[in-house]
């Protein structure tokens, strides 16, 4: 950094990130230019991992190396790049510390460290519980699904303890179970193995459904009835006990299973839980951020995105590409005006994975549920190619 | 059953639908028959129902292998493009921004720069593997 040059610290290297330092870059490239401000990015990994598309790895369709690249290769080539975990945040004095021990100063700072599951939160679930957030899960899990040739495969979601938060990528429990019904169908042990899907019975505001939206909740048991898939309602996990594999529901409820397939519960990482600013229940760590500018309370100059937020918006790619242009159009605003010019909207918009096959577009804001459409092949084609090559493009701001 | 009464049968039950049986959708249908007529009559809508055709085959043509095979190449190209384009933006802004050329001394000299090694090593590794690719066997 010159002298005179002002910077912008994105800290995490996720899909939220590395767009929105894209961005910031294409925005500020008259001041770049004139070496009055720099774009930095800190991130733990040299490496851009695609998370979402690991529920795939679930299923074997596809090889984990097909979802990384170098990180440097999806930056421009103004942001200046460090493989440098954030330990520690100054707000006080608009710093940051990393894990190299050396200390950054910023103008402007974006947050955007996602989650980390966290399924050792309830008992048993760490030795007993199977999921599809991250790579080595995802392949664990592969391999009993590829081999499991009887018994039951229990499907439990949990959401994190502060109110009207959701946990990770909405739709990913429901995805998951019919990828799980076709993928046993393929094998032709389907009948030889029972699916029970469950949902908590708090569910943001929803009580006793299927789904985190009602209009998906009411579709859902005609879906599932046409596949033979059991739910149930009033399911909130409160421990498992790995040796008899039972899992114990908070409502008095248990259920027997061989594969216990979960979205576990979620934490933001270590360093935004000890920055001290967070509310969240449960030691969660989500940042106080509102809901319109996207800004942490409590600061002028930070910035919050992605699953870091304690907003009722999934925590997905999908809600990073459209917090990701209000975040940059505000730190610009805010430079250039004195004030923030941009409104969140709370937009999230994805192609739901319904089946091995079909795909559903979606898409639902504050004010708007999800209306559901039929899923077709073409959608399904679609969300294909978007795992194959679109999201590439986005993570460069391209699309 | 007749033609006169398999007639009958879609007229009855477009007027039971109330989704069909609305004035809004019925001048909305008109409209369309009216602007499609003179297309009908002529022949030329005929090409327009073939060109859906073909994509709608090729749509059930297209698999996960294909799709792989596509988007990898779609993917390749892009990234090409965005790296050499970023470069050319980043190097245009630099010399643009110069307040005379550089020396001939210090081109020389930038050279030895690390970057500029790495560089002339990635140009010369893509003129050998071109020329490897040239080579009558």
């Amino acid at each position: 950094m010159t002298n005179k040059s002002k910077r912008i610290i994105v800290v995490g290297g996720g899909i939220g990130g590395t767009m929105t330092a894209n961005h910031l870059v294409a925005k500020f490239y008259p001041e770049i230019l004139k070496g009055e401000f720099e774009i930095m990015m800190l991130s733990n990994s040299p490496n851009h991992v695609y998370k979402p598309a690991n529920m795939y790895v679930a299923f074997n369709a596809y090889h984990p190396h097909e979802l990384v690249r170098k990180q440097r290769s999806l930056l421009r080539p103004e942001i200046i790049f460090h493989v440098d975990a954030v330990e520690g945040f100054e707000f006080e004095n608009n710093r940051v510390l990393c894990e190299s021990g050396k200390r950054y100063d910023y103008e402007y700072l974006v947050i955007s460290t996602g989650c980390i599951p966290a399924p050792e939160r309830i008992e048993g679930l760490k030795e007993a519980g199977d999921h599809f957030y991250q790579t080595q899960a995802a392949q664990q899990l592969a391999h009993k699904l590829r081999t499991i040739q009887e018994g039951r495969i229990f499907i439990t979601v949990n959401f994190p303890k502060t109110p009207n938060v959701p946990h990770q990528c909405g739709i990913a429990p429901i995805e998951t179970t019919l990828m799980l019904d076709e993928y046993l169908r393929k094998r032709g042990v389907r009948d030889q193995i029972e699916i029970i899907y469950s949902y908590p019975t708090v569910s943001q505001l929803l009580r006793n459904c299927l789904f985190l939206q009602k209009p998906t909740c009411d579709v859902l048991p005609t879906i599932f009835d046409s596949k033979n898939i059991k739910y149930q309602r009033g399911f909130t996990l409160d421990k498992v006990d790995p040796e008899a594999k039972i899992a114990y529901s908070e409502e008095g409820g248990s259920q027997e299973f061989d594969i216990l397939m979960a979205t576990p519960p979620i934490r933001a990482v270590d360093a935004v839980i000890n920055s001290g600013k967070s509310e969240a229940q449960n030691n969660e760590g989500w940042l106080p951020t509102d809901f319109e500018t996207l800004k942490m309370y409590g600061t002028d100059n930070v910035y919050v995105m992605g699953d870091t937020v304690d907003l009722p918006v999934s925590k997905a790619g999908g809600s990073c590409h459209n917090q990701s242009p209000v975040v940059v159009e505000n730190i610009a605003s805010e430079i250039r005006r004195g004030y923030t010019s941009a409104i969140y909207d709370g937009k999230v918009q994805a192609i739901a994975q319904m089946g091995l096959e079909a795909g559903m577009p979606l898409w639902y804001d504050y004010k708007h549920d999800v209306q559901v459409a039929p899923p077709t092949k073409l959608g399904g084609l679609m969300r294909k190619t978007f795992n194959r090559g679109i999201y590439w493009a986005v993570a460069r701001g391209i699309v | 059953m007749s033609e006169e009464m398999q007639l009958n049968t879609i007229v009855d039950k477009l007027v039971l639908d109330t989704a069909h049986n609305d004035q809004a959708t019925i001048d909305g249908i008109k409209n369309l028959i009216d602007k499609a007529t003179p297309l009908v009559q002529a022949g030329r809508f005929n090409n327009i129902i073939d060109l859906l055709s073909i994509i709608s085959d090729n749509i059930e043509f297209l698999d996960e292998a294909a799709l792989e095979k596509t988007t990898k190449v779609g993917e390749e190209i892009l990234a090409l493009g965005w790296t050499a384009g970023n470069a050319v933006r980043m190097a245009h802004a630099q010399t643009e921004a110069l307040e005379k050329p550089p020396g001939l001394f210090q081109l020389i000299s930038s050279l030895n720069e690390p970057d500029v090694r790495r560089s002339l090593h990635f140009f010369i590794s893509t003129m050998r593997i071109i020329g490897r690719q040239m080579k009558n066997d």
